[in-house]
């Protein structure tokens, strides 16, 4: 039996949240099922630079911020019970208060059982934590992804209580 | 449906989370979440009593400490002896006392190792990972790091000479990470026992174990070998605490919960390399053998100095770390009524001291002081000691002088960590090697005087106010998170600092959480749950349900009742009632004891108008209203194609139901209301008169709880004027229908209701906003919003470094002529 390497910084600062927010959440308005993912900026911070082997700022550099978000975009994926990726296009990404947020929209509707993956920086923090919520009317099924479990089947409760399409 | 599902389901949740209960609804489906918490808490007694203060009896041991130490700075190594008075000031004999031998947690066999999972959360983290479909498992380097590490050095205390004061050997058994030593004889109620022993162990390296204390190395120093940057904590057997509710606290040390002890008096002495320096918890005592006369005028210049003295400068530090020597000192320290004791030692640090002029009786000068390496720069030099000083003004106005005479910020591998009068602090600059300059982000520098709030904020709770970390994280993290919000926003409110009640509701909402009321070692995930959810509660119950007036005396209340004392949930709970003169039961509850989230809906708005009774103006307005009903489809379609009815074409048919439709008064009619008119008591008569002459407007607001956690309903209510009035129905408003309820508001006649909002501040952390308004609107989502308008965010910009950045010239597109 062969087992193989995690490559993880050593972290000096071990003061960060290591733990970040996914919203999954369909709206009516738009006829869209929207995606936000919310980073404590801190963490993102010291976590990007550690994912890109150099100091990075989250600052006004776009340049950064864009690589920021495609790198969270890429660590999320949500995909039906078969293993068929789901498609999440791209909306944008922003600083506001603590936090940095990047935006997904998924066109379809979401079927009721699904996998859910997140990885951002759980190659360089073993203990770092993705929580993704699926907020549909009248309940919340929450995923919380760790290095151990990255990725969870779930079923979305009330799922058919909202049509989209 | 729905609503019967959803109610079943609360109420399962309820008979989940609290299976004792004694008292339980068996039928149907009422939840009483006002129900009292005394069939929950202990009941009051001599040693704490009903109002959560300690009671007539109330006792506490005490433990004063004699240790001499060396640090072996080649072999990293500690080497002690100590030296116990234990006081046993409990009503109880004593037949053996028990020790913490927290290094032994991090022997391989021990407890917290044993029980780490593969694939697990383990320890601060998972670091393994299970074979899974076509991915074999994983091990980080990290945990290799740590395996390695533990391979090649020895870890775990090395006790020895466990003796009394008479030089005779004691019996001990030692347990995991505790150590019990059999008394000759048990020791009485008010007797003093004095035992000392011998212990060394190696000091860990804290990037590769994680142990909130131990070295770390720097290989890039120009000294031969490097340097390294000592914190030494949990580092010498510490007598366990012995309660009046929990006896010996003797649960093991897996991790998590952190520590409770018992306060005493040190006197410490460290022998360390002649060129370090020793930060430490307590009083230096022998400054003039240790310091040099600079030193010592310098910090006397910083007792009443504008801003911190560098006591060691820079550019002495950087000369000090060059070399090293074989010749030793001795720093000898003295702490009187502390719970604990930690120290740090390197020949990196610069430090530097201001004096904080608090007045007062208990301590009328701190010495505020901070160590850091020159990797910590400008960040450390501006802004530690300044943020120490800032902790301390802010804590005390909320809670008691501070007591101590120093006050202190260090830095080093520890990312936060708190003991008595000493703190470590890990935030640094960015170095920079094209040019050597060293610069923060803006991020950096709120993340540095940030945790220095927080840690020094911990040295009011729990290192004075003593509550036990091994079992409740949120007694001193929830007070503290919430409390360092307040320093912060003191210290610049354009930072966002502390917390808000939107930020918890993402985990509150969830189904993957668990109570705050849950020992330290089965918290799911400590940062949501002992922090930011409680330090949200604080922040709720000050800023909406009490009033800062009486939170804050309740809160001072409480710190001041368990200053050098050991309280436990039950009394902060208490006393927070007691001194405020406010229920708070339901909110304990709701909040602590159960996973319910704050989701409250209106529903519907309906209108009331008062009824004359004198039929000639009811039934008109009930024809009128009739009137302005919309008419009936199918008749207007038969009118648009002309079609012609029967009435209109037999006109000269004709009756009384012609003339008189149903909303004509009859004279029966009149006969009733002059018979109504004539029962009616003055009394009566008078009321009804003026309310029809006053004729205001009735409004009927349905609410429905759907989170389940009972909250007040605060109320924004705009008119068709223009104006706008707030609302605050306290939570009781739900006391006997917790997940339905309806609210009568009366206006004035020409003040007409337009719209409600609930909670339009955000301020109850309630995770839907879509159904707190009524007539309902359409909210646009965060990404709505984001697309609308792209937020330019600038205080994430290094411009430390940018500014530094030359100039480019663009380059110039040319045109053809």
């Amino acid at each position: 039996m062969f087992f193989s390497l995690l490559l993880f910084l050593t972290t000096g600062l071990s003061h960060q949240q290591k733990e970040a927010y996914t919203v999954v959440k369909p709206n009516k308005n738009t006829g869209k099922t929207e995606v936000i993912h919310r980073f404590y900026l801190h963490d993102a911070e010291h976590g990007f630079t550690a994912v890109m082997g150099k100091n990075v700022v989250l600052n006004e550099n776009k340049e950064i911020q864009r690589l920021f978000a495609d790198y969270v975009i890429k660590s999320f994926q949500i995909s039906d019970s078969n293993g068929s990726l789901i498609t999440a296009n791209t909306v944008g990404h922003e600083i506001e208060g603590r936090y940095i947020w990047v935006y997904q929209e998924i066109a379809n509707k979401l079927p009721c059982q699904l996998q859910v993956k997140m990885t951002a920086f759980h190659e360089i923090w073993a203990e770092h934590i993705n929580q993704v919520n699926f907020e549909w009317p009248n309940g919340v099924k929450a995923a919380r992804l760790t290095l151990t479990e990255a990725q969870q089947q779930l079923q979305i409760y009330n799922c058919d209580s909202i049509n989209l399409n | 449906m729905i609503r019967k599902t959803y109610i079943l389901i609360i109420l399962l949740c309820s008979l989940t989370v609290n299976p004792a209960s004694a008292v339980q609804q068996t039928k149907g489906n009422y939840v009483d979440k006002f129900r009292q918490l005394d069939e929950i808490l202990p009941t009051p007694n001599a040693y704490r009593n009903a109002a959560g203060e300690p009671g007539h009896s109330y006792w506490q041991q005490q433990v004063d400490y004699k240790i001499k130490v060396k640090l072996d700075e080649q072999k990293r190594r500690v080497n002690g002896s100590l030296t116990i008075s234990y006081h046993n000031q409990s009503p109880y004999e004593l037949k053996y006392l028990w020790l913490q031998l927290d290094q032994n947690r991090f022997k391989s066999d021990s407890f917290a190792e044993k029980t780490v999972a593969f694939g697990g959360i383990g320890r601060r983290g998972p670091n393994t990972v299970h074979a899974k479909d076509d991915k074999p498992a994983q091990i980080s380097l990290n945990e290799l790091r740590r395996q390695q590490f533990y391979d090649d050095v020895e870890l775990g205390y090395e006790i020895s000479e466990v003796q009394d004061s008479g030089g005779l050997g004691l019996p001990f058994v030692i347990n995991g990470s505790q150590m019990r030593v059999d008394l000759p004889e048990a020791l009485v109620s008010g007797g003093k026992y004095e035992f000392s022993l011998q212990f060394a162990y190696n000091i860990l390296e804290e990037n590769a174990v994680r142990a909130r204390s131990g070295y770390e190395h720097f290989p890039d120093d120009e000294r031969k070998g490097g340097n390294d940057i000592f914190l030494i904590a949990q580092w010498f057997p510490r007598m366990a605490a012995y309660s009046d509710y929990e006896a010996w606290h003797n649960k093991e040390f897996l991790g998590s919960g952190e520590f409770t002890l018992e306060f005493g008096d040190y006197d410490v002495e460290m022998t360390v390399p002649a060129d370090h320096i020793v930060a430490s918890t307590g009083e230096l005592q022998n400054a003039d053998q240790v310091l040099t006369a600079v030193q010592r005028a310098r910090l006397k210049e910083a007792e009443t100095a504008q801003r911190p003295v560098m006591i060691v400068s820079e550019e002495e530090a950087l000369e000090n770390e060059k070399s090293g020597t074989s010749d030793e000192k001795t720093w000898r320290f003295k702490a009187k009524n502390v719970r604990d004791f930690a120290w740090a030692s390197s020949r990196k640090f610069i430090w530097d001291a201001k004096g904080y002029q608090q007045g007062g009786v208990d301590q009328e000068m701190v010495m505020a002081m901070s160590y850091y390496p020159k990797e910590g720069g400008d960040l450390w030099k501006k802004y530690s000691t300044e943020s120490v000083i800032h902790t301390m003004e802010v804590y005390s106005r909320f809670t008691f002088d501070y007591p101590y005479p120093v006050s202190i910020s260090v830095n080093g591998p520890v990312g936060g960590m708190e003991y008595p009068m000493i703190t470590f602090n890990g935030p640094r600059t960015i170095w920079h090697e094209e040019d050597g300059s060293r610069t923060y982000t803006l991020a950096e520098k709120r993340f540095l005087i940030g945790v220095v709030i927080h840690e020094i904020g911990h040295i009011y709770f729990p290192m004075i106010v003593n509550s036990d970390e091994r079992q409740w994280t949120w007694m001193d993290e929830g007070l503290n998170s919430f409390l360092d919000g307040v320093a912060g926003r003191e210290w610049d409110p354009t930072i966002p600092w502390g917390v808000e009640p939107r930020d918890i509701i993402d985990y509150m909402k969830s189904d993957v959480q668990v109570p705050v009321m849950t020992q330290s070692d089965s918290v799911l995930r400590l940062g949501p749950n002992a922090y930011t959810k409680p330090a949200v509660a604080f922040n709720i119950l000050r800023e909406v349900i009490m009033g800062r007036e009486l939170f804050d005396f309740a809160f001072k209340e409480y710190a001041v009742r368990w200053r050098y004392k050991r309280p436990t949930p039950t009394d902060f709970f208490r006393t927070m009632e007691e001194a405020s003169g406010i229920d708070l039961d339901w909110f304990w509850h709701g909040w602590f004891y159960t996973t319910d989230h704050v989701d409250i809906s209106i529903d519907k708005v309906y209108q009331l108008r008062l009824d004359t009774m004198d039929p000639d103006i009811d039934l008109d307005r009930r024809r009128k209203e009739h009137e302005a009903e919309p008419g009936s489809l199918f008749v207007s379609r038969n009118q648009q194609e002309r079609i012609k009815t029967w009435v209109e074409l037999n006109k000269d048919v004709k009756d009384f139901h012609d003339e008189n439709d149903r909303f004509t008064p009859s004279n029966k009619d009149r006969s009733k209301y002059q018979e109504f008119l004539a029962k009616l008591e003055p009394i009566e008569k008078a009321v009804m008169n003026r309310a029809l002459d006053e004729d205001k407007n009735y409004y009927v607001m349905n609410f429905s709880n759907i989170g389940g956690l009972v909250m007040p309903i605060l109320l924004s209510l705009t008119y068709q004027d223009g104006s706008v009035e707030s609302l605050h129905i306290p939570a009781e408003i739900w006391r006997k229908s917790p997940f339905e309820v309806s609210k009568l508001l009366v206006t004035k006649k020409n003040k007409k209701l337009k719209s409600v909002v609930v909670d339009a501040g955000w301020e109850t952390a309630d995770v839907d906003v879509e159904n707190n308004h009524y007539p309902r609107q359409i909210i646009p989502s965060r990404i709505e919003m984001f697309k609308k308008e792209k937020d330019k965010r600038l205080e994430y910009k290094d411009l430390m470094h940018d500014i530094k950045t030359p100039i480019k010239k663009p380059k110039v597109k040319k045109y053809k002529k």
